[in-house]
């Protein structure tokens, strides 16, 4: 008996220092589940990214990769995860303001508290060489002439490059048609191989571009492309819809304000080195980050106008089967 | 050229450069062989590692992994009836049979050797015609890939065994598990049940480890498991002079239709070796021997899936564009050291481009000087006894399946296919004609709804397309052609008259 | 429905399922011939799912042939039964334990179930292959196994 009570003292006094580590965060490893496979473009550069963090912090973080369905899987778990700040999850924005307007999904807007955007992927529009459009101008004088004719491709129905597209036919009085494609890779195809007139979608035909046989008409991030910096943006047409989007870090709700800040600080110092910036540039992304308050004002904001926009086209959990 | 190819020599022999490439081929050979473990799983594990190795080198071994998987994973397939990787699922059939009847070393040996050819003159084609055949791949869209499918599905009836309506219901329930997930034209998600891990499919390892692996497992859990597999005396250790005839058409052809279905999207290796079985087993002259342990049901397929991998390096390297998930990963590790394959890549470094393509020739000759001395110590592994091999397929099958997306409720879906494979083998159904169905099903599906987007609605577009067009006349000819009496006729007394000769 | 023949019996499977498909196919929209909608291809699934049962059953009226309870007669698919149910409670709780414990648990049964080896010996393999399983996946390849609720408490209570 004296014994067991000996070991439990024992074990208290063991555990006592752990109580008081609450006070400082992070006081242990954190851990950020990437909703993608491991050595994609998200997973890399987010890798770079925490390890960069790691060190302001002056603790380990672990990454996982929880991939499926396009980020939701991570999203789903890490909303019932102890609010902490040491477990995020990084998932693309989008995935939360505009996704459950298409389907059904495990999470919701009010389950998640936003740390930061970190980069942007990249968005254009694109049609081969050799036709006759040169400008994004052509292009839609062309469409409205011709209802029906102009076919583009997608890598899915109710993504922000389609949604992009049907706000400009329904601000220009433009009928066209849509064809998706299972990834960017075999929308590509599609365009390169003459079966449709265009794409929109983010740019994995780079080097088609930049070998010549094809020409890209509008960029749909808010500032210019870093491989095409001469490409117009969608801004400066006037088209004010938001495609693109980057890839944000997750904490699931009632995490504390200071931990948030904390986390943020790091993120968009680790964000500004020359490591990180390298590891984007290499897949040709901006190594910008977005803070917490602007993030959960963009959720909100984009949210609304997402929903409403898709109600209006009757697309995903608005169609009428 | 001829000095682009001194040059990739030149790279390829560098001794290091050899290292990796050993390594990447034992790690392939290897992952093939574990159930469950695939090269995606391998390649992804062991990217971060390559980060402090020179590019090429890093290319090198992870190449060398992918089409080391190809070699590996028919070993399995052929000694306990459970397929490495699911390109190797079509092996099980004859190779599993060939083995009980103390021919495991022929198969064995015919597979590496059949790999070996697949892979180098796939490797030889790619050099050569690179650029045209990545132009050919381009001018496939939505109606030539429905058409082509079609093709596809007509071989699934060659895979028929004794009867043809139980293969039909299991093509008909692959095509259904083939719409499970999220549909690519409404971008609804379909027979979910709110799964949110089923948005992406049910997954082709899964599915696979359970019919095949946990099935087996199960069937065998009903007898006696104290002894080892076979019994029978295996007779020789390596094929005969005899087999190596008999293989010869089978692997030429594998080689031909495993390099051009390599390059095109989808299925690649899976479908090259699919197609095979179904193309030997209609020309043969012993159709009936197919299931039983005909080598030319080992030899196409084989030869088929390694000469896919070749031709699925042409989209990577010449249009930039990764055709399936080995290659997108392969890609995204390139441009991680910097290189950009695609319409660039023979301007801005031909260096690497070439000394990759040379070491997968060295990898392949490699290869084989592994395995056919391995192939005695397969053979011994036959003797363990089944009750301690067991366990250990059953926890690699576990953790393989764990290991994709690191979620527990795909061993749910291996264990559920588990018991569905025991239960298809014992009411006598086999499960190949479902797993290609589940393959095809959604890309066909797709290709259809494309191009009928495409068409705003007309059938026409099917047969106003030159190559659609041809491929759907190809699909009605091999489905009509040889039922016609006539070459039936003439047929039968081809193999009346070859009968005669043995 | 005593004695009827296995294939007259998975024919009626099989016609039930279709039937499924078919029931649950109409929930999406089908769309039609020339725009065929998230439901159209299931629907044939399942319709010709339940077109191939027919003829299946058909056929099978002709002759006779095994029982399925005869199928399962001289066999030990107590064992098999059971050995299912093993692994789903390894699935079930190999969050909770972790990796480790429950594979020597899972070896050990299945090595004891093939039933040629005494509880010594068996104990003895079960843990040297799940060692050697854990060695080589979780430690050389870096396949992040599940650790356990014991394991990840430790973890959140004393840091790394």
């Amino acid at each position: 008996m004296k014994k067991v009570y000996f070991l439990v003292v024992l074990c208290c006094l063991v555990a006592l220092p752990t109580l008081a580590l609450g006070a400082g965060f992070p006081a242990k490893q954190i851990t950020i589940d990437i909703g993608y496979a491991p050595g994609g473009s998200t997973d890399l550069v987010i890798r770079a990214l925490a390890a960069e963090t790691s060190k302001i912090l002056g603790q380990p973080i672990l990454i996982t990769n929880s991939p499926g369905a396009a980020g939701n899987v991570s999203l789903g778990k890490i909303k019932s995860q102890k609010p902490d700040g040491y477990s995020l999850s990084a998932a693309p924005t989008a995935n939360v303001y505009r996704i459950p307007h298409m389907q059904k999904t495990p999470f919701k807007a009010s389950d998640l508290v936003p740390i930061g955007e970190f980069s942007q992927y990249q968005y254009g529009v694109a049609v081969r060489s050799d036709s006759p459009w040169k400008t994004w101008e052509d292009f839609i004088a062309y469409a409205k002439a011709n209802p029906g004719k102009i076919k583009y491709s997608t890598a899915g129905i109710g993504t922000g490059q389609h949604l992009g597209m049907e706000y400009v036919a329904q601000k220009n009085g433009i009928k066209w048609t849509m064809v998706p494609f299972k990834g960017g890779v075999e929308a590509s195809m599609a365009v390169l191989g003459g079966h449709v007139d265009a794409i929109s979608q983010t740019t994995e035909f780079k080097d088609h571009v930049l070998a010549g046989k094809m020409r890209m008409l509008l960029a749909w991030n808010d500032k210019p492309l870093i491989s095409f910096p001469n490409v117009p943006t969608a801004k400066q047409k006037g088209i004010n819809v938001q495609v693109a989007t980057g890839i944000t870090l997750w904490a699931p709700k009632g995490i504390p304000q200071d931990v948030v800040e904390t986390l943020a600080t790091a993120f968009a110092k680790a964000a500004q080195t020359d490591a990180v910036k390298t590891v984007c540039l290499k897949f040709d992304m901006p190594n910008d980050f977005l803070g917490p308050k602007d993030v959960a004002a963009l959720v909100r904001t984009q949210d609304k106008v997402m929903g409403d926009f898709i109600k209006s086209l009757g697309l995903g959990i608005y169609s009428k089967k | 050229m001829i000095d682009a190819v001194v040059t990739g020599f030149s790279i390829a022999l560098l001794p290091q450069n050899l290292m990796f490439c050993f390594v990447g081929c034992l790690i392939g050979t290897l992952v093939g062989v574990l159930p469950g473990l695939g090269p995606v799983a391998a390649i992804s594990i062991l990217l971060p590692t390559t980060f402090n190795i020179s590019p090429v080198s890093s290319i090198i071994m992870l190449a060398g992994i992918y089409y080391g998987a190809m070699y590996g994973g028919s070993i399995t397939s052929i000694l306990v009836n459970m397929p490495g990787e699911a390109a190797a699922v079509i092996t099980c059939r004859d190779g599993y049979q060939m083995a009980r009847k103390g021919r495991a070393g022929s198969a064995l040996g015919i597979s590496a050797i059949g790999s070996f050819v697949g892979g180098t003159v796939s490797v030889i084609l790619l050099m050569l015609v690179a650029e045209p055949l990545a132009g050919v791949a381009l001018a496939f869209g939505p109606p030539e890939y429905f058409a082509l499918m079609t093709i596809g599905l007509v071989v699934v009836t060659f895979l028929a065994g004794k009867s043809m309506v139980k293969s039909l219901l299991m093509a008909v329930a692959g095509l259904f598990l083939g719409c499970i997930g999220m549909d690519t034209i409404s971008a609804q998600s379909r027979f979910t049940m709110g799964f949110t891990f089923l948005d992406d499919g049910l997954g082709l390892v899964p599915v696979i480890m359970g019919l095949y692996g946990m099935g087996e497992v199960f069937a065998n859990l009903e007898g006696n498991l104290s002894v080892s597999i076979f019994e029978t005396k295996v007779k020789n250790i390596w094929p005969t002079i005899a087999d190596i005839k008999r293989s010869l058409g089978a692997i030429l052809r594998g080689t031909g239709l495993g390099f051009i279905l390599g390059i095109l999207p989808g299925g690649g290796a899976v479908l090259s070796s699919f197609v095979s079985y179904g193309v030997e087993k209609k020309l043969s002259k012993h159709p009936e021997e197919f299931g039983q342990g005909a080598i030319e049901g080992v030899a196409g397929p084989e030869t088929a899936n390694n000469a896919a991998t070749g031709g699925a390096f042409i989209p990577l390297f010449i249009l930039g564009l990764p055709f399936n998930v080995v290659t997108a990963i392969l890609l995204g590790a390139m441009i991680m050291y910097g290189l950009r394959p695609g319409p660039l890549i023979l301007a801005t470094d031909p260096g690497f481009f070439w000394g990759v393509i040379v070491s997968m020739y060295v990898g392949n000759a490699m290869l084989l000087v592994l395995n056919m001395p391995l192939i005695g110590l397969w053979v011994k592994l036959l003797k363990v006894p089944y009750a301690l091999l067991l366990p250990l397929i059953v926890i690699f099958c576990i953790i393989g399946v764990f290991s994709i997306n690191l979620n527990i409720s795909e061993i749910y879906v291996m264990l559920i296919f588990g018991v569905i494979g025991y239960l298809l083998r014992k009411l006598d159904y086999d499960a190949a004609p479902m797993i290609l169905a589940m393959v095809l099903g959604p890309m066909y599906e797709n290709a259809l709804r494309q191009s009928l987007i495409l068409s705003d609605g007309s059938y026409h577009i099917f047969m106003t397309r030159p190559i659609s067009a041809v491929c759907l006349v190809v699909a009605f000819l091999l489905l009509i052609v040889p039922n016609v009496p006539q070459v039936a006729f003439w047929r039968k007394k081809a193999i009346v008259e070859a009968s005669d000769d043995y | 429905m005593l004695n009827r023949t296995q294939d007259q019996k998975s024919g009626l499977f099989w016609f039930v399922a279709g039937a499924v498909i078919v029931y649950f196919s109409m929930e999406y929209d089908l769309g039609d011939r020339h725009a065929p909608g998230p439901g159209y291809i299931p629907l044939i699934t399942g319709l010709c799912m339940m077109l191939l049962a027919c003829v299946l059953v058909f056929r099978d009226i002709r002759r006779e042939r095994e029982s399925i309870s005869s199928l399962f007669r001289s066999t030990n698919w107590l064992r098999v039964t059971i050995t299912i149910f093993a692994l789903l409670a390894y699935a079930v709780l190999l969050p909770y334990t972790g990796f480790l414990i429950i594979s020597i648990l899972l070896m050990y049964y299945l090595i004891r179930a093939a039933g040629s080896y005494g509880r010594g010996v068996s104990a003895g393999a079960a843990i040297l292959f799940s060692a050697c399983s854990y060695y080589v996946f979780a430690t050389l390849l870096e396949v992040p196994l599940p650790a356990g609720l014991l394991y990840e408490w430790m973890q959140g209570r004393f840091g790394q």
